[in-house]
């Protein structure tokens, strides 16, 4: 059981990293079309995000490159905030 | 705060101090310089026939004015903790005095402290009634094993020789064993903690030489390995042995074996190069009785190792590796000991040909290296630390620092040793290791560490999150999508309407276009009761419209009628 929730790893750190890095491409696209502020912080945020899931996608199947290593609440969390700021963006 | 009050205050402060007991007394004292402590000096103290340290001696010079009995009370500390007390009670007379205090080495021993000891003073007399004048010192740097009470016998050379570790341990005859066969030109050494060998025996099973091309600054980066000399094809030559009384360690006894092997180019499949490796074992005393150590590596016990190269050829590499893999009798546990030689070229225009020997008997050449006492930790742990080794070539010497460090790595404990050399002159190593090897006592290696599993990891899952990640932002920027397409439609449609013409109102209507109106409802209701049964209107009522209406028939009618008024209720 305890190996099946591991490979859940799998499922949440792919969804962190391409989740966050869809966003932030359309993030940065709609910053440059209305240069507004708050959707900067918004795209820096989902870089952020994203340089984290490619960090644990690394660790993930090249751990001898960079060991990143993360646990499985921490990606479940990570996984909400990304909902909760995707929503709220899209709701903006 | 006026002046009344403030002086009211400050007499009152001082009341309150001339009314705390014993304040100001030992000023007193001091100003009337009745006795003074002063200056401070340690040394070990180690007599001829000792193998260690006897005891610690602590000085100290006391200034008397007035005659009587004196005593100085020591307590030695390491980080708070009380190692041992002795005292000294003396009669003296008025002058400077020097009052000298021993800790024996028992005291320190058991206390197993590394490092600077602090020693709390006090001196004071019952001779008069004066409070005692304390002070603490610190100490120069101690090992404790420097203070091993137990002697330590001298074996003479033979082919196996042995140190006992003496009577702190609960089994005896412990001893360490080298064998060198030559037949097989096989080095080995193991310990044993008993005459049966069955405990804490390990061997050298694995010996070689291997140049690498250096790819970074640090041994374990090294990329290629170009040539391998395997130490078992060689043939050794060995020196012989010395023994003596080491100034610091007591007696010692060392010597070398050197090994002549071919160095073979690896890429081409042939000898390039005669390799001379000599192992100068040099081991003194002071093994640690500890029934719970396996492995220590300290300055008073240890097992010198010292690697020097010589090679007649040049080789491409630009270091030199040397590993040993040391394996115990259970085989539970495998040491890999890698020395490695960074900066190594050697070249036939290079002049620098000669290495200078490390001098055994220079205290400075011991170095004083951290210890691990436990087997656990070792295996299960990570340490690393700095120690002392010396680079010299020709007349230049350079000091260079060693990094060791044990990583367990699953079934396998490797202890790593790297030299650092800072100097670029000094582009030749002379190692000085120190090994010690201490007993193993009762408690059996525990068992192999079970390297933990590879965690499971599945590409298809990987791509099931990333296609679930994808589908939700599209439905959600679908959805959204739609939802901004109805409200453009409505907004457009809210704009037509209020951009359009606006409809043609009728106007109001006229005051006789109201009466017809009327007339036209009135005349409906009339038609309906007209048609319903029974109670209606009298048939020759006429109705609302042909009433009004001007003719002769109808003002006939009105006429026959007069002012009559309808019979019956229908013509209400």
């Amino acid at each position: 059981m305890a190996m099946d929730f591991e490979l859940l790893k799998d499922v949440f750190i792919a969804w962190m990293t391409v989740f966050s890095v869809t966003l932030f491409i359309i993030s940065v696209i709609s910053y440059m079309r209305t240069r507004n502020r708050r959707l900067g912080l918004v795209s820096l945020a989902f870089l952020m995000f994203s340089v984290k899931g490619v960090a644990l996608t690394i660790g993930l199947y090249w751990p001898s490159v960079w060991n990143v290593t993360t646990d499985l609440p921490s990606l479940l969390f990570d996984v909400l905030i990304l909902l909760i700021l995707f929503f709220a963006t899209v709701r903006e | 705060m006026d002046k009344g009050t403030l002086c009211a205050s400050m007499v009152a402060c001082l009341l309150l101090l001339t009314l705390v007991p014993g304040i100001g007394r030992a000023q007193a004292a001091n100003t009337d310089a009745y006795y003074v402590l002063d200056e401070f000096s340690d040394r070990p103290v180690k007599g001829e026939e000792s193998a260690s340290n006897d005891y610690l001696e602590v000085q100290a010079v006391v200034h008397v004015n007035v005659t009587g009995f004196y005593n100085l009370t020591a307590r030695l500390e390491y980080s708070r903790v009380e190692i041992s007390r002795t005292s000294n009670n003396t009669y003296l007379n008025p002058g400077t005095h020097t009052l000298v205090l021993h800790f024996p080495n028992k005291d320190i021993y058991a206390g197993q402290a590394i490092g600077y000891y602090t020693v709390q003073l006090s001196l004071r007399t019952p001779s008069f009634p004066l409070d005692p004048i304390e002070d603490s010192v610190t100490t120069g740097f101690y090992h404790f094993s420097d203070f091993n009470p137990s002697p330590i016998p001298i074996y003479l050379p033979g082919s196996a020789f042995s140190f006992t570790d003496g009577a702190n341990l609960v089994v005896q005859n412990s001893y360490i064993v080298f064998e060198f066969d030559k037949n097989h030109a096989r080095m080995s050494y193991h310990f044993a903690k008993d005459k049966d060998g069955h405990n804490g025996r390990f061997t050298v099973s694995y010996l070689r030489v291997l140049g690498y091309l250096d790819n970074g600054d640090f041994f374990f980066q090294r990329g290629e390995t170009t040539h391998s000399a395997g130490i078992t094809n060689g043939t050794w030559d060995s020196d012989p042995v010395l023994t003596g009384v080491h100034p610091a360690f007591g007696p010692y006894l060392r010597f070398n074996i050197t090994y002549n092997v071919s160095m073979v180019d690896l890429r081409l499949g042939a000898p390039v190069a005669v390799l001379k490796v000599t192992f100068s074992f040099y081991m003194t005393g002071n093994p640690h009785p500890s029934a719970d150590r396996v492995l220590t590596v300290a300055g008073a016990t240890q097992i010198e190792l010292r690697v020097e190269l010589e090679l007649d050829h040049t080789i491409g590499g630009s270091g030199l590796v040397l590993e040993q893999v040391a394996e115990d009798t259970t085989r539970n546990h495998e040491f890999l000991l890698r020395d490695a030689i960074a900066e190594f070229r050697y070249g036939p225009n290079d002049v620098r040909k000669s290495e200078q020997k490390l001098n055994p008997l220079a205290d400075e050449s011991v170095p004083k290296l951290a210890f691990i006492n436990r087997w656990e930790p070792v295996v299960y742990g990570r340490y690393t630390w700095v120690s002392a080794a010396q680079s010299s070539f020709g007349a230049a010497t350079v000091p260079a620092t060693t990094d060791v460090s044990f990583i367990p790595e699953g079934k396998q404990l490797r202890l790593f040793l790297a030299y650092h050399v800072k100097d670029p002159k000094a582009s030749f190593l002379v190692i000085n290791d120190t090994f010690a090897f201490g007993v193993q006592g009762d408690i059996p290696p525990p068992d192999r560490p079970v390297p933990p599993r590879p965690t499971p990891h599945d590409p298809l899952l990987y791509i099931l999150g990333s296609l679930l990640a994808l589908a939700i932002i599209y439905a959600s920027m679908r959805y959204r999508t739609r939802s901004y397409i109805e409200e453009e439609d409505e907004i457009e449609r809210i704009e037509e309407r209020e951009l359009g013409e606006p409809p043609e109102e009728e106007g109001p209507l006229s005051i006789e276009e109201k009466a017809i109106g009327e007339e036209e409802e009135a005349r409906r209701r009339w038609e309906k009761k007209q048609t319903e049964p029974g109670d209606g209107p009298p048939q020759d009522d006429p109705s609302p419209g042909e009433k009004d209406r001007p003719g002769k028939e109808g003002m006939a009618k009105d006429g026959e009628s007069g002012n009559r008024p309808p019979a019956g209720n229908g013509g209400g």
